[in-house]
């Protein structure tokens, strides 16, 4: 009986001391390593670039966040300054500048471009803006449209991307669909 | 205006069954009166036949005094319901509803009343919660309704709980209006340390672990840590069955909505010969698939669950051990239109009456879903060295594994999750029951805990340790119709966390340490009157989410950020409860109770909004604030006549935020449960039918806080449920069968505590059918 006894104490505090060793021996080397924010799938910076159809000349125009949601404000939001009365042809290009080498993003889109699209609303300005790609069904994604502009005028243009997986709905689309990957409102001066 | 409605027939529905309870009572005496009502008393524990038990039967007044086999025969007893008391020194006082129809015999089992006598034949596999102050019990038939439920689920029934969910597969308990790390879970004994950050986080346990939940509100449990604001929650097994044969159950559930399956088993052997050597094994299997509004069907909200646990116990008089070794494995689909981008989604799906993303009845479960593993092993023992102590030692340790697939974003990889998180936890206790006499008695132990949390992934709580430690005392005494209960409890916790900071990683440590008190009085005044008022004391350190997230919170489409300088949130709660129950027809439990905490750690709303290339998001900072919050729970059972019951219970609180002079967010709207339950005998092969049913009305939630929400909180709403059990031969064995409906009316609405509301409406009807197949050689 006293052996028993002897054995049941002796366990209890083997189970004890196990905890204080695992305690010390579990994962140290792990916890001392958090994950780091600069290795995330993030679209830290939208570009906007134009060429103007009759001069050539092109003009670029950018948000730039780039650590990130939350965290620094972003870096650069430009206004987009265009000419009134003016047609420009416009190229999207999406970045994760937080990786190295940059990830262009917009390469992404395009390949899934089934399951997205950009979509634009303007405010207070005089710009019209159609689209002039396709994805694989035929239907607009947005990463290349064409931009015609009116008389002079100062409003806001909003750049949204949907993400829309199996979703996505014949052209023009549906914008309440989705998730939003991206949504920026330009202040825009048509001069 | 309905509630009220509904509370006026449900008042006239009492005084009309009170007109016609006595020509009931008459008419059963006119039926035959030559039945035979017979049966053993043995004690619950030891199965000896208890002599010298009173046994009467109310209606009759008669009554009998067992012999040494523990027998009783009344003859001349009437067809119908019989209360039938049970009275011996040394043994809870029992009162039983038997319906007779034809002779009976039945056993009936005592419970010793001296705790440690109770602790002697003890039982290693359970909990020793042997707190005097009242606490709620889901057992027996309460429990088999809740079969192939989650834990959250499980425990709505209970008066002052309620269920906070993100759409129909998650959901967490809430008591009295706080949940999360505010709610302290006992899986088996063992603190429940998962991933509580976040109202899309479901504890993560198997409730046919067991076949018993206990639910204590209120700070009054320092046994188990100092942290339990708002509660404890026990999952607790059967005493292991040892000396005894091979039994088991098999349970196999099916419901309606979803078209979701649970088959649930457990096994368990002991041995004649052995008897000190006992074994368990258990296991549920969960499969569901779209859920359904009454109009839609919600693409990608099924889940699918598999747990099983393993428990080896070895036992002498006067000491024993046990191993245990549980596995919670589920995988959770998230309703696609609920993940969201941004705040116009958001408000794009509210404008939306049907989401855009419903689908059609599937089973798979595509992004974006959660997958989640829980491993727990515990050893235990006891070690009695005399009459008047027991040692107890355990130490457990658990493994909580979190993936989060987001809806596939651009450029990931589809076979990594964008969030993991790791946490293993160690824990260990040593306690001392000691009873120094019957009147006097004393728990006093000492606990350890350690923590690691790894995360990968999107960066949104930082890695940490922590070291904990914490010792207690207990005393209880009773004096005549008094029963007094005291503890007091210090703790200290050690922290450092790793994470990111402008490029570099940062170690910041932190500290904090606290004492946390309780003390009770219970008076009985008779044995169908009592009063209790306890007072407790609870706190807990701040949450590493709260102190330290920088990000944006997905689930909520908003941007939290934390604040490292907060310090422990301290609650004071007291409740004062009355229990009445006349042991005829009427019992009644009433209680309210007051929580005040200060330094609640909550997210306050501050502008401007964080400005990023998905838009400009709603900023909330975690602050602190002294908040209290006030409620009342009350349970009324009427038993107009022996075999029907009128049941209704009510549920209201309301919490204040002082230091914001606003209300606190998601506090349960007001609800009142409104039913009957009827006894109503054999029926053909079916045997012991009752039929229930419950009306549950939720108010609307108007006590929000101003600074508003993304949308105002939904209307009330009024549902239909209704319950039929029964029993049946099969081969010999009794079968349990459980036909239950929810909203049968199939009510289209949507609850403040559902966080898919936004999206949204909730379930529609949902018909499930329990059968419960026992496993018994020991008959």
């Amino acid at each position: 009986m006293k052996n028993i006894r002897k054995a049941f104490v002796a366990l209890s505090v083997s189970a004890i001391l196990t905890s204080a060793i695992f305690l010390n021996g579990c994962g140290s080397d792990d916890v001392v390593n958090p994950p780091d924010p600069n290795e995330q799938e993030l679209i830290t910076t939208l570009v906007i670039n134009l060429t103007d159809s009759v001069t050539l000349a092109q003009t670029s125009f950018q948000f730039d966040d780039p650590d990130g949601e939350g965290g620094n404000p972003p870096t650069r939001f430009d206004t987009i300054v265009i000419g009134a009365n003016r047609t420009y042809f416009a190229q999207i290009i999406l970045l994760n500048k937080s990786v190295s080498p940059v990830d262009t993003i917009s390469n992404e889109v395009l390949e899934e471009g089934v399951d997205h699209q950009f979509f634009f609303t303007t405010t207070d300005v005089s710009t019209v803006i159609s689209y002039a790609d396709a994805d694989l069904n035929g239907n607009p994604i947005g990463l290349q449209t064409i931009w015609r502009d009116g008389a002079a005028s100062n409003g806001k243009i909003l750049v949204v991307l949907k993400h829309q997986p199996g979703s996505k709905a014949p052209a023009p689309g549906n914008p309440n669909i989705g998730e939003t990957d991206v949504q920026v409102d330009f202040v825009t001066r048509v001069q | 205006m309905l509630n009220a409605l509904l509370n006026l027939i449900f008042v006239t529905l009492i005084s009309f069954s009170v007109n016609s309870a006595f020509s009931g009572i008459l008419l059963a005496q006119s039926d035959s009166c030559n039945f035979v009502l017979s049966g053993k008393v043995s004690d619950s524990h030891n199965d000896i036949p208890v002599s010298g038990a009173s046994v009467s039967i109310i209606e009759y007044s008669k009554q009998i005094i067992t012999g040494n086999d523990g027998r009783f025969e009344f003859t001349g007893v009437c067809k119908g319901v019989h209360s039938v008391v049970f009275l011996c020194k040394g043994y809870q006082p029992d009162t039983l509803h038997i319906l007779i129809t034809s002779n009976t015999t039945k056993e009936f089992k005592l419970s010793q009343l001296s705790y440690t006598t109770e602790r002697i034949e003890v039982e290693s596999s359970r909990p020793e919660y042997f707190s005097p102050v009242p606490v709620d019990l889901i057992e027996g038939k309460e429990f088999t309704k809740t079969i192939g439920e989650s834990l959250g689920e499980s425990l709505k029934d209970v008066t002052g709980v309620s269920v906070l969910n993100t759409g129909s597969s998650i959901s967490k308990p809430v008591i009295h209006g706080l949940y999360g790390n505010r709610i302290l879970i006992l899986n088996n004994g063992v603190r429940q340390e998962g991933q509580q950050w976040g109202s899309e986080h479901a504890p993560e346990v198997d409730p046919l672990i067991g076949r018993r939940l206990i639910v204590i509100k209120g700070a009054s449990t320092i046994r188990y840590g100092p942290d339990a604001i708002a509660g404890v929650i026990m999952i607790e097994p059967e005493r292991l069955p040892y000396g005894k044969r091979v039994q088991g159950e098999m349970d196999v559930v099916g419901f309606s909505n979803g078209l979701e399956g649970v088959l649930s088993g457990i096994i368990e052997t002991g041995f004649k010969k052995i008897p000190s050597l006992s074994f368990r094994v258990q296991g549920t299997l969960k499969k569901a698939g779209n859920m359904s509004t009454p109009d839609y069907t919600l693409k990608n909200t099924g889940y699918e669950e598999a747990n099983y646990s393993l428990t080896a116990g070895y036992r002498k008089n006067n000491y024993g051990l046990e191993g245990f070794f549980s596995s919670f494995n589920s995988k959770v689909g998230i309703f696609s239109g609920s993940h969201i981008g941004n705040l116009s989604d958001l408000e794009n799906a509210f404008k939306h009456q049907v989401p855009y993303d419903t689908g059609s009845f599937a089973y798979e479960i595509g992004r974006p879903y959660q997958d989640i593993s829980h491993l727990l092993f515990k050893t235990n023992g006891f070690y009695i060295p005399g009459r008047k102590y027991v040692i107890r030692a355990d130490y457990a340790y658990q493994r909580n594994e979190r993936s989060e697939f987001d809806s596939h974003t651009i450029g990931s990889n589809p076979e990594l999750p964008e969030l993991f998180f790791s946490i293993s936890t160690h824990t260990a206790n040593i306690v001392l029951e000691s009873e120094f006499s019957r009147n006097l008695t004393s728990t006093s132990g000492i606990s350890g805990i350690t923590q690691t949390n790894i995360g990968k992934g999107r960066p949104f709580i930082p890695n940490f340790e922590n070291y904990g430690a914490g010792i207690f005392y207990i005393q209880s005494l009773n004096v005549d119709r008094l029963v007094f209960e005291a503890g007091i409890r210090y703790d200290y916790e050690w922290q450092r966390i790793y994470k990111y900071e402008n490029g570099v990683v940062i170690s910041p440590s932190s500290q904090y340490s606290n004492v946390s008190g309780k003390f009770a009085i219970i008076y009985r005044h008779s044995n169908r009157l009592s009063a209790t008022l306890s007072a407790g004391t609870a706190w807990r350190p701040p949450g590493v989410n709260e102190l330290y997230s920088n990000g944006l919170h997905h689930g909520s489409a908003s941007i939290e950020i934390g604040d490292p300088s907060l310090g422990t949130e301290n609650a004071l709660n007291v409740t004062a409860s009355i229990d009445y129950d006349n042991r005829k027809n009427l019992s009644a439990e009433v209680s309210i109770y007051t929580n005040q905490i200060n330094n609640y750690i909550y997210l306050e709303p501050r502008l401007p909004a964080t400005l990023t290339i998905r838009g400009a998001f709603p900023t909330y900072y975690y602050a602190q604030g002294d908040v209290y919050l006030n409620g009342l729970d009350v349970d009324l059972i009427y038993s107009p006549l022996p075999n029907l019951n009128l049941i209704s219970k009510t549920t209201i609180i309301r919490a204040f935020n002082n230091s914001l002079s606003d209300y606190l967010p998601l506090i349960p709207p007001d609800r009142f449960e409104n039913g009957a339950n009827y006894l109503a005998g054999d029926f053909g092969f079916l045997r012991d039918i009752q039929i229930g049913f419950t009306i549950v009305s939720v108010a609307k939630q108007s006590r929000v806080p101003k600074s508003g929400d993304y949308v105002p909180p939904p209307d009330g709403y009024t549902l239909l449920n209704a319950n039929l059990s029964s029993q049946f031969n099969l081969l010999g064995t009794p079968v349990n069968l459980q036909l239950t409906g929810s909203n049968l009316l199939n009510t289209s609405y949507r609850d403040y505590m559902n966080r898919f509301r936004y999206y949204t409406d909730d379930m529609g009807r949902n018909i499930s059918l329990k059968i419960i197949f026992p496993l018994n050689q020991n008959q």
